[in-house]
């Protein structure tokens, strides 16, 4: 059956708005994406930082923390609220036994060997947890050394006769040299 | 620099992980850092009593801290006004710099002069640190701390 003319309608441009609509939409995605791009691109540019200054600053804290590291070593332990005695005179302490007195009790190693009341103490028997201790440290100082050195850390505020007790006892038990530890006063 | 493709090649250090690295070894540092700056006097450990009685032999002066002042026992050398046995305190502390200035003139004349110091018990140990400390500035070789 040949065709008829209805079965060729004219052409209606309308009809194809939706399809015009379409490509526009795709045309505007496009463009939307490459403003995004460089507008992200623009911003990625002005807030980037300048990192060699940081590394540089950070490099310098480094070496400087390490450097004082070493003088680090050689500080003694001053927990346990010792306010230590100061003086003019003094020296970096040398690296070896140390003793703390504070007002709570007698400390070595953050480990409390004795409250302060035991020393205070007229009874012999109650020190006798810090002679043990004096004597096996004594025992691992290397006998080619002459003298026997302890690094003593008490706080300026005790009563001289709690701290001369200590010091009677070591000198008892073998050693011959204190150090005593202060405050560095300009 | 270009390549074949006459692209740039992108050089840039990746220094986000460095200053992580960094950064972290900061805190580290600083955490472990001590920063109360300790030193020590160094002291001889004299036997009490031990100072007086060989004081003619040694040229040793005994230096004993008590409520009213310094107690001073000066070898037989050294004797006169210019060697006061006692130093009373002044406004109720001990007066360091009058002990300084008698510690030089013996000093000066008796150049092996060498101190014990001793203490009421009830003298602050902090008094004691510094009569050490007054008696190495005078210049004296040795102080020792009787116990």
């Amino acid at each position: 059956m040949p065709a008829s003319k209805a079965d060729f309608p004219p052409w209606d441009w309308k009809a194809d708005v939706p399809l015009k609509k379409a490509r526009l939409r795709i045309s505007d995605y496009r463009d939307n994406r490459k403003a995004l791009v460089n507008n992200t691109e623009r911003k990625i540019r002005s807030v980037s930082l300048s990192l060699t200054s940081m590394v540089d600053m950070f490099a310098i804290l480094v070496i400087f923390l390490l450097s004082s590291q070493d003088s680090v070593n050689h500080m003694l332990d001053t927990g346990h609220a010792v306010q230590l005695p100061k003086a003019k005179t003094s020296a970096p302490p040398p690296q070896g036994i140390a003793l703390e007195i504070s007002p709570a009790g007698i400390y070595a190693h953050s480990e409390k060997l004795l409250a302060i009341e035991n020393v205070q103490s007229q009874d012999p028997k109650a020190m006798s947890a810090l002679t043990t201790w004096l004597s096996k440290q004594l025992q691992l100082i290397p006998a080619e050394e002459t003298a026997k050195r302890l690094n003593l850390v008490a706080d300026e505020r005790l009563p001289y006769g709690t701290v001369r007790r200590v010091v009677a006892l070591a000198r008892r038990t073998g050693f011959t040299e204190l150090n005593l530890a202060v405050e560095p006063r300009p | 620099m270009s390549g074949d493709s006459g692209e740039k090649l992108n050089i840039e250090l990746n220094l986000v992980p460095f200053i992580d690295l960094l950064s972290s070894l900061v805190l580290f540092l600083l955490l472990t850092a001590v920063w109360v700056q300790v030193s020590a006097i160094n002291s001889q450990i004299q036997k009490k009593g031990a100072a007086s009685a060989a004081k003619r032999e040694d040229e040793q002066l005994s230096i004993r801290l008590t409520q009213a002042g310094f107690e001073l026992s000066w070898p037989t050398a050294l004797t006169g006004d210019e060697y006061p046995a006692v130093i009373p305190k002044s406004n109720n502390a001990f007066d360091y710099p009058a002990l300084q200035s008698r510690l030089k003139q013996g000093m000066a004349k008796m150049p092996s002069l060498s101190a014990s110091v001793n203490a009421d018990d009830e003298v602050d140990y902090g008094a004691v640190i510094r009569t050490i400390d007054a008696g190495k500035q005078s210049g004296l070789p040795t102080v020792g701390l009787e116990g």
